[in-house]
Order: structure tokens, then C-alpha cells, then sequence
């Protein structure tokens, strides 16, 4: 459920720049997860801290693996 | 999509294929400068922030195609034979004010070898994913160039295709330093197997079963005779351009090419750019590293691409 949350709150990010701006310039993945999990709140979506440092380290590896076919 | 879609800030940094339509993966990168040694290092400094890496979004080219197509084209491009002071080059185009350079961006190279993956594509459907990535890629408001990969020189009718009048320039070195320094440390397409054979006319066997000198020699000679070709053709938009000449010919050759204005200021920066290994700018550059070849490297260089190599000189 949590992980559906995310991927919802990700779709409602891409569509609205308001979201984007009070996100995008975040260095801090403490903070970052913290304005999300609140953002994502005030949407009605439960995303965890932990939900973000699951899809940080998905990404990651993704990218990683990026040439492999 | 629709029409609202602002992707001011955001910059294509791969492309996938939902079964024969290319994706393009977008990642904000903001402001950021791609002033780095390569397209790459930019982006992994741009992932490194939690937003741009979780919060990417993948347009289908088609879309891409109707947001890009009123930008200019390129301010110029930059070929090469690899290990011949491309990255200079770029290094240099990146210290002018307002320019914006893509050193061998993955998104231009995916899409130039669909043409292997994708059978069906037509040569005017490739073109058109070329321009679209290429221009996607481009900064509105700054001057872009690009410098692509080494073996895109075998790609030179497609992108000719795409972008007829942007100018471009095809840096070479001998042959056997080349190969020497490629043999020290392989780039990726000197490495058999990891490009198509087919692209550089090698065989099924993709040329494994030779010395890894002539496996590389070919390699090269095909770089060299595909620059060689289209410079042939493209005389009024296309520069030769010897890696022994530079940076000086950065000043004569290249910057009159692409229409550039170099200020006094700009002509400092430049130079102070050159004074640095363009791969690794914290290490002053030592001309005395410059590549020595074995004898049988310098026999399959002089054998394999010796000839190509006479015939550019004999353009200049």
C-alpha cells in the first residue's frame, strides 16, 4: 500500500509545479523524506521514510544497471 | 500529455523502448552547468539530490518531437577518432559565456543504435529521433554543442541528415598513438563485443578471433574512413582538424567554423582550460604523456588506418 502511495504522490509531483518546487531543491534525504512524508499526508497518502529510502536504493541500482539489457 | 507540460529545469538523461517507441527518461538538473569531462558526471552529481533521482518522468518521443521543435539547432558538433583532444575541445566550448555542452550524452547514443535494435525504424524516422533527442537536450537561450562519442562518426550521414547546416569538426591523431593509447586503457568500443560489429564492418564473429592491436587498428580505420568520407561531401560546413594543432586550432579553425566570437576574456578562459588534463582537470596536462606505440601496434596502425590518416592530412 505504502509503495502504491508513493507512486501516486510521484504522479501528483510530475503534474504540479507547486510540488516540485517545494521539493526539488532538497540535498538532505532526512529532510527530503520528512517534507514528503507531510505533503503526501495533506494528499490523503501514507508514505514512510522508509517507503523513500527503498525507492532511493531501487533508483540507485536502476541507474547503476543501466546498460544492462 | 497535454500542452501544460513545462519541462523548463529538466534534462533527458536515458532512453528506453516501450516496445518500438522510444522513452525518454527526463531528471531535473535545474541550473546545473554540464561543464564536467562527460554527460554523465554532470548527471551523477544531479542524482545525487533525492528529488531528481525518485522524481523522473518518461515522455514518448513523439510528445518530446512537439515540445522541442522550435528550438534553434546546434551551435556545431564535435567528431573524433577518440584520444585526440575532444574533450579539450568541449572543455574549451564550455568556459565561453552561455554555451551549453553535451560531451558524449547516452541519450544521442541509444537512439543512433536503435537503427541495430529496432529493424523497422525507416533512415527518415531515425533522423527524426535524432533531431528530437539532440534538440531535447539543448538549453533554450544558450548556444549548444555537442561532442558524441567516437564511433558516432560512423553515424555522420544520420546525423547529416538530421541537422544538414550545423557545422561540425572531425579531430584526428596518428594512427599508432591512438592505438597506443587505446591499448593502455580500452574505450568502450575497442572492446569487441560491447558495440555491433556491424557498425565498425566487422564480421559475425565481430573480429575477436585477431590480435586485440587488429581488432583495435579496425576499429579505427573504420572511425577514420567514415570522417574522412563525410568530409569529402561536407566541405562548407566540415573541418579536418589534427590533434597535434591544438589548442591553436580551437582558435583559428574551430571557433571561425561555428561562428564563434572569442572576446579577450574568453580567449584567457579558453587557454586556462587547455592548461588542464581535460579528463581529469585536477592534474595539469603533460604533453609528455603522450602516447608511445609497440611495433606491432604501430605496424597494424600504419597497416589498417595509415592510409585514411594521409588522406585527412592531405585535406588540411
Amino acid at each position: 500500500m505504502a509503495a502504491q502511495d508513493l507512486e501516486q504522490f510521484r504522479q501528483l509531483v510530475i503534474e504540479s509545479p507547486e510540488l516540485q518546487s517545494k521539493l526539488r531543491d532538497i540535498d538532505d534525504w532526512a529532510e527530503f523524506g520528512r517534507v514528503v512524508t507531510l505533503e503526501a499526508a495533506a494528499l490523503g497518502l501514507v508514505v514512510e521514510p522508509v517507503d523513500i529510502e527503498e525507492a532511493r536504493a531501487a533508483a540507485r541500482r536502476a541507474w547503476l544497471e543501466r546498460w544492462i539489457p | 500529455m497535454t500542452a501544460a507540460v513545462d519541462l523548463t529545469g529538466w534534462t533527458p538523461i536515458r532512453v528506453s523502448f516501450d516496445g518500438t517507441t522510444p522513452m525518454i527518461d527526463w531528471c531535473y538538473t535545474g541550473k546545473e552547468r554540464f561543464a564536467d569531462s562527460f554527460f554523465d558526471q554532470t548527471v551523477e552529481r544531479c542524482l545525487r539530490r533525492p528529488f531528481s533521482l525518485l522524481f523522473r518522468r518518461a515522455v514518448p518521443i513523439h510528445d518530446v518531437e512537439r515540445l522541442v521543435a522550435e528550438r534553434p539547432d546546434p551551435a556545431g558538433f564535435v567528431f573524433h577518432a577518440s584520444r585526440c583532444g575532444s574533450t579539450l575541445v568541449s572543455q574549451m566550448l564550455a568556459a565561453l559565456p552561455g554555451a551549453h555542452v553535451l560531451s558524449e550524452p547516452p541519450p544521442v547514443d541509444t537512439i543512433l543504435r536503435s537503427r541495430f535494435t529496432q529493424p523497422g525504424v525507416s533512415a527518415d524516422g531515425l533522423a527524426s529521433w535524432v533531431r528530437t533527442i539532440v534538440l531535447a537536450l539543448s538549453r533554450p537561450g544558450s548556444r549548444s554543442f555537442y561532442k558524441f562519442d567516437s564511433w558516432t562518426a560512423i553515424d555522420l550521414p544520420i546525423l547529416r541528415r538530421a541537422f544538414p547546416d550545423v557545422p561540425w569538426v572531425f579531430l584526428y591523431r596518428e594512427p599508432a598513438e591512438i592505438l597506443g593509447s587505446q591499448l593502455r586503457r580500452r574505450g568502450a568500443h575497442m572492446i569487441p563485443g560491447v558495440l555491433p560489429p556491424e557498425l565498425f564492418g566487422l564480421g559475425a564473429d565481430g573480429g575477436v578471433a585477431v590480435p586485440p592491436e587488429v581488432y583495435c587498428a579496425r576499429v579505427l580505420s573504420a572511425i577514420l574512413a567514415a570522417g574522412l568520407t563525410e568530409l569529402e561531401r561536407n566541405p562548407g560546413v566540415s573541418l579536418a582538424a589534427n590533434y597535434r594543432r591544438l589548442p591553436a586550432s580551437m582558435f583559428d579553425e574551430i571557433a571561425p567554423l561555428f561562428s564563434l566570437e572569442v572576446r579577450d576574456e574568453d580567449h584567457r578562459r579558453m587557454l586556462d582550460v587547455a592548461r588542464w588534463d581535460a579528463k581529469n582537470p585536477a592534474l595539469e596536462y603533460d604533453p609528455g604523456l603522450a602516447a608511445v606505440a609497440m611495433p606491432e601496434v604501430a605496424a597494424a596502425a600504419d597497416h589498417w588506418a595509415g592510409p585514411f590518416y594521409a588522406r585527412l592530412e592531405a585535406l588540411r
